[in-house]
């Protein structure tokens, strides 16, 4: 009964934690469009603006490579913790949901968040701009989604399996390589259609 | 942990693959929609990261 109770909760958890963020993520990725948009309407930009996606995205991949270095302009702080005591598990996996979703409100680990930014920035399609964030979104959740299966019958604290989570940097690295260079062929691909 | 470290990567690897089959054939049918699986990918690596 108890394991059953215990399940029913996660789902309901991990439902709000996903709603949550989905609909705080596809605003942004909205708005953001929209921002593109009127800065298209007053024709700034033109051609050059076509070709700020590849260029950046492979500015991005050099420094997940090591190759330069700066500082990504994020908010140095993570969700609040203590909502769960406020709130409760289920009133809380939403209100984390809806903060981590906006993006821009907590640490930005790694350059791809901004390359989709640009790209939803120079595109400027408000649909696109929600799905594009909707789907960054979801590769965020993904890990709580499958986390019961990933870790089953893994003994250790839940801290121990953080620690060795977080270990996997070059992992993470090497896949943000791959993405914003597969994000600056599609900018590339995409400029030269608009030429 | 290494068991949990193996499963990780092998996750992250899959989801790669995947996106990268996924890309290939969106950029022949949607140019932009070619995006979305890196898009994936930007927050899988965020979520592991944080």
């Amino acid at each position: 009964v108890k394991q059953a109770r215990d399940v029913r909760l996660w789902i309901k958890a991990v439902m709000a934690y996903l709603v949550g963020g989905l609909f705080s993520a596809c605003i942004v990725g909205a708005l953001l469009a929209a921002v593109g948009a009127a800065i298209k309407l007053k024709g700034l930009g033109g051609q050059v603006e076509s070709f700020v996606l590849p260029a950046l995205a492979l500015i991005l991949a050099c420094r997940e490579t090591g190759w330069i270095m700066f500082d990504l302009i994020e908010r140095k702080v993570q969700t609040e913790q203590v909502w769960v005591h406020q709130y409760g598990v289920n009133q809380s996996a939403a209100m984390w949901g809806f903060h981590l979703g906006l993006g821009f409100a907590t640490r930005i680990n790694y350059g791809g968040f901004w390359a989709i930014v640009i790209a939803i920035l120079t595109i400027g399609s408000v649909s696109f701009g929600a799905l594009l964030m909707g789907a960054y979104w979801f590769g965020r959740a993904l890990s709580v989604l499958i986390a019961p299966g990933l870790f089953a019958n893994i003994r250790g604290s839940s801290l121990e399996i953080m620690n060795h989570t977080h270990a996997e940097v070059c992992t993470f690295k090497r896949m943000q390589v791959a993405g914003l260079l597969w994000t600056a062929i599609v900018g590339l691909v995409l400029a030269v259609s608009q030429l | 942990m290494s068991n949990m470290r193996n499963r990780f990567a092998s996750a992250s690897v899959t989801l790669a693959m995947f996106s990268l089959v996924a890309g290939l054939v969106l950029i022949s049918k949607e140019k932009a929609a070619a995006l979305l699986p890196a898009a994936t990918v930007f927050g899988w690596t965020q979520a592991g990261g944080t």
